[in-house]
């Protein structure tokens, strides 16, 4: 019945519980694809075990080793957002989880003011701001950023030029993320549209237009 | 060569106005200090702050470069939520005494002039709050630019004082000491003020915000060298005139404005003017820098990075904490019954007990292959951050004791 009317945890709520047998959770690895990303493994200080959620609680399963799966606490959480539609940049201020069927899904990245106040135990102050969150349908993990991608139409209608103005004023290594995320034609053209036009930098203010 | 110029005057900007910005009224006054009390002896001093600054500096826009990310955001992303909230707590009370000690010193320097703190420190605060805010990233970087430019008063103010150029150079090429006491805690205070945690937020922080790529790293790093090199030559400029007119006389000040009053019947009044434009200059441009790396670190904090182009609607915080930073800062300074003196006493402490643990993030994260990719440090810059990180680290010891031991009856 529990997991028929789940209620949700954060991500910073897990990180640091003790579990049976005493072990102390250091990260939770997501297996990062669709709109629920399944947690598929518990990383403690000594090793790696299946995850499983018994009793409202994270439980161990057997150690496994796992391959092509991402973390919640290293890869995501604080990571910088950027955001390719209008290029706000926030952070990842915590992982909305929830638990369901026995097994705990990632299903929203919390910004915004809320998850930081809750995270220094600011427990007032946080629940006067509103919850913000992102789908995971519209993030993807990089290994230097999470990028927010707008649905590839809201994408279309940004102009290639001023795509690549934006893009070129990305960091390198964000750069390169952002552009692998692009469709395959459109970074085609936003690259070619990069090497033919130099930056020159910080001559003109440049507004992207909003879709 | 007219495009390399361009691209120069475009790039220029973090470095000169981070490495000036140092040279702020206290620094200016433990330089007055140090040629007053100690002659030409300690110079060497000079040397090794601006090789630090240079260090310190290179490596705060290259992870800037690099990650796209200000110092206390970097932070936050590898230390977590709660660290990175207790140093921005450290950094906010450290950055409003300092802050205080700039609209102390601009208020000195008006004062020379006959006006009024209850008037200057208040106005001064208003004009510089509407620039950051009204103002568009390049107006505002312009006018940090020739305030800084001002700073070379200090050297006219320098050069007709007729100082001693054969003790100028002993003093910066033979380290020794005056045989006076307090010649080490001057020394460390020197150090202490040339690198200070808002400088090194302020610089990767403003980095980022001025889109820096790697590809204009090169044009950047002659920017970076170039700032510091005239922050220790504006140093030096100030230690000689008082080496030559106040140290030779036996004359001793307590600060920056003292020093342009005992200037005035030893090197004439023009010196004297200088040096107090110069005060005033100094005050303005780290009264304008001290609350914008505030305002960087806190957005960062949270996670709601800001830049100056961004308007008040855009970025309330960002430009929210300049407003009550700037706004404590002057009502502390132009209201007698608040003391300043605890307030600059604990940021003196803070700015040297975060500088350690800042250093030690910041080596590790410039040689952290992972995070700065092809950007990461050389082997050399990498044995040079870590001993600097160590200098530093003894001497904010001795600083803290020395501050400590102060007030012991």
């Amino acid at each position: 019945m529990t997991d028929r009317t789940p209620a949700p945890v954060e991500l910073s709520d897990l990180l640091g519980r003790r579990l049976s047998g005493g072990v102390k959770v250091a990260d939770l690895l997501v297996l990062a694809e669709g709109p629920a990303w399944e947690v598929r493994a518990i990383v403690t200080r000594d090793n790696v075990y299946e995850a499983h959620w018994e009793h409202g609680e994270l439980a161990l399963g057997t150690v496994v080793m796992p391959t092509g799966l991402t973390s919640l606490k290293h890869d995501v959480l604080d990571r910088q957002v950027v955001d390719t539609d209008d290029r706000r940049v926030v952070r990842v201020g915590d992982v909305a989880l929830l638990p369901v069927a026995g097994r705990l899904e990632a299903v929203a990245l919390e910004v915004g003011l809320r998850p930081v106040f809750r995270r220094v135990g600011l427990h007032v102050i946080a629940r006067r701001h509103r919850e913000d969150l992102l789908e995971l349908d519209d993030v993807t993990i990089t290994e230097s950023c999470v990028v927010a991608h707008a649905s590839h139409a809201r994408v279309a209608k940004i102009e290639t030029h001023h795509l690549a103005r934006l893009i070129r004023r990305l960091p390198h290594r964000m750069k390169h993320d952002v552009l692998a995320q692009l469709p395959e034609e459109r970074s085609r053209e936003v690259r070619a549209h990069m090497l033919h036009r130099p930056h020159r930098p910080h001559l003109r203010r440049f507004r992207v237009p909003r879709a | 060569m007219r495009k390399r110029v361009a691209i120069f005057l475009a790039i220029l900007g973090p470095g000169l106005i981070a490495g000036l910005s140092d040279d702020d009224p206290a620094g200016i006054t433990t330089y007055a200090v140090m040629g007053a009390d100690h002659g030409y002896a300690l110079l060497w001093v000079l040397v090794v702050a601006t090789g630090m600054l240079v260090l310190y500096h290179l490596l705060g826009v290259r992870i800037g470069v690099a990650t796209g990310q200000g110092m206390i955001g970097l932070v936050r992303e590898r230390y977590g939520v709660r660290i990175g909230g207790a140093i921005l707590v450290c950094l906010l009370v450290a950055n409003l005494g300092t802050l205080a000690a700039e609209y102390a010193g601009i208020a000195a320097a008006l004062g020379m002039v006959g006006i009024p703190r209850e008037l200057s420190v208040p106005a001064a605060a208003i004009i510089i709050t509407l620039l950051v805010i009204r103002s568009s990233f390049h107006l505002v970087e312009r006018v940090l630019l020739a305030l800084g430019a001002l700073l070379a008063s200090y050297i006219l103010a320098g050069l007709l004082a007729h100082p001693d150029y054969g003790a100028t150079l002993h003093g910066l090429m033979v380290p020794g000491t005056s045989g006076n006491t307090g010649a080490l805690i001057t020394a460390v205070a020197v150090v202490g003020t040339t690198i200070a945690p808002w400088g090194l937020s302020f610089i990767q922080s403003y980095a980022v915000d001025k889109r820096i790529k790697a590809e204009q790293l090169k044009a950047e790093n002659v920017d970076i060298v170039s700032g510091a090199v005239l922050t220790g030559a504006i140093g030096l400029f100030v230690v000689v005139a008082c080496a030559a007119t106040l140290h030779a006389t036996g004359t001793s000040i307590e600060n920056a404005a003292d020093a342009a009053i005992a200037l005035e019947p030893l090197a004439g009044n023009l010196a004297g003017t200088l040096f107090g434009v110069g005060l005033l200059a100094a005050g303005t441009l780290a009264a304008a820098v001290v609350p914008l790396s505030t305002g960087y670190s806190v957005s960062e904090a949270v996670g709601m990075e800001a830049r100056i182009d961004d308007s008040f609607r855009e970025a309330p915080l960002f430009y929210g904490t300049f407003v009550v930073m700037t706004a404590l800062a002057a009502l502390i300074v132009a209201l007698p019954f608040i003391p300043l003196l605890p307030i600059l006493f604990l940021s003196q402490v803070l700015n040297a007990i975060l500088l350690v643990p800042i250093l030690i993030a910041l080596a590790r994260v410039g040689g952290d292959g992972r995070v700065m990719g092809s950007l990461k440090v050389g082997r050399l810059q990498k044995w040079l951050l870590w001993a600097g990180a160590i200098g530093l680290g003894i001497t904010s010891a001795v600083l803290i004791a020395t501050l400590l031991l102060d007030l012991i009856p």
